[in-house]
């Protein structure tokens, strides 16, 4: 089975981390299971941990109030091994825009997103480029919604 | 418009820049005006300049596609000043993902990208700021977005 530091060092944020940075996002990492159906985080929650997903898909929803009386939950992405969720925790507003929602059995390292931007902001070298990647991640996904709010909204 | 210091100062990319920090961004910009309904960046083209607001009003529209083929473009969202566009000048596929047009007379200040990519390298600590507010731009629009067309 792949450590959290194999598991790091493949991923979309912090590929390419020497390993001494690779030790240092280890250091607040831990390995967390969901099981089908299951949340990892709700929409409007505090936004305490960032998540890299190692196994399985995780969809991300949005909730969309058609009506005061009506409600439904829309899948703006699938998120699948080496991505990111839970932007929230470690930079801007600390709730959750999104709920994250387990497809299917899923294995994810949860990192304490405080300490992961405490410890990116005394190593600006590799906070700019972990901080970067996460602008890129954020940015696609909020493409995505664009995009699901306009088809939604024909 | 308001000199290019002060716009850069207004804008919430720049928010966590020190004084210091906020002149080497300055040589990098240029300022540029367009009349209405003109394009400042169009989609699918080279991203080369990230864009604030100075006066004026920008709309970005994307282009959406039901089915192969079937191409529409779809007014997404106002870009009022000291708001930033264009980022894909500086992160991600370095390509326009929108095109952003002019709504009225508007001045913007342009920021080369190359330009700010190696002053980022040079200085990690300023990449890391402008890139973290970057990531709250990014964050504070999908909210907006959000909120906007639901709630």
């Amino acid at each position: 089975m792949a450590t959290i530091k194999d598991v790091l060092a493949t991923s979309e944020l912090f590929k390419g981390l020497t390993e001494e940075e690779l030790g240092k996002v280890e250091t607040l990492s831990r390995v967390e299971i969901y099981e089908k159906d299951t949340p990892l985080f709700v929409e409007g929650a505090t936004a305490e941990n960032f998540f890299v997903v190692e196994l399985g898909r995780v969809a991300m929803d949005m909730t969309i109030h058609q009506s005061s009386d009506v409600v439904k939950h829309v899948t703006v992405e699938t998120i699948k091994n080496g991505q990111s969720c839970g932007f929230s925790a470690v930079k801007g507003t600390p709730v959750y825009t999104l709920t994250a929602r387990a497809v299917e059995p899923v294995r994810v390292i949860a990192i304490d997103g405080k300490r992961l931007y405490n410890v990116l902001q005394e190593n600006p070298g590799m906070g700019y480029r972990v901080m970067s990647r996460m602008a890129s991640a954020i940015s696609a996904r909020l493409r995505n919604i664009r995009t699901t709010i306009q088809f939604f909204n024909r | 418009m308001a000199e290019i210091r002060e716009v850069l100062a207004s804008s919430p990319l720049f928010g966590e820049l020190a004084g210091d920090e906020l002149d080497q961004i300055v040589p990098l910009c240029r300022e540029a005006s367009y009349a209405a309904g003109l394009s400042v960046i169009a989609e699918g083209d080279a991203a080369r300049d990230l864009y604030v607001v100075g006066e004026g009003k920008v709309m970005v529209e994307m282009n959406l596609s039901a089915y192969p083929g079937m191409v529409q473009d779809a007014i997404i969202e106002n870009i009022p000043p000291g708001e930033p566009f264009g980022w894909s000048a500086v992160v991600g596929s370095r390509v326009y993902t929108m095109t952003a047009r002019c709504l009225e007379a508007t001045r913007v200040v342009a920021i080369d990208g190359e330009q700010l990519l190696d002053l980022f390298n040079r200085n990690p600590v300023v990449g890391f700021k402008v890139t973290g507010g970057l990531v709250e731009v990014v964050s504070h629009r999908v909210r907006s977005v959000i909120r906007t067309a639901f709630h």
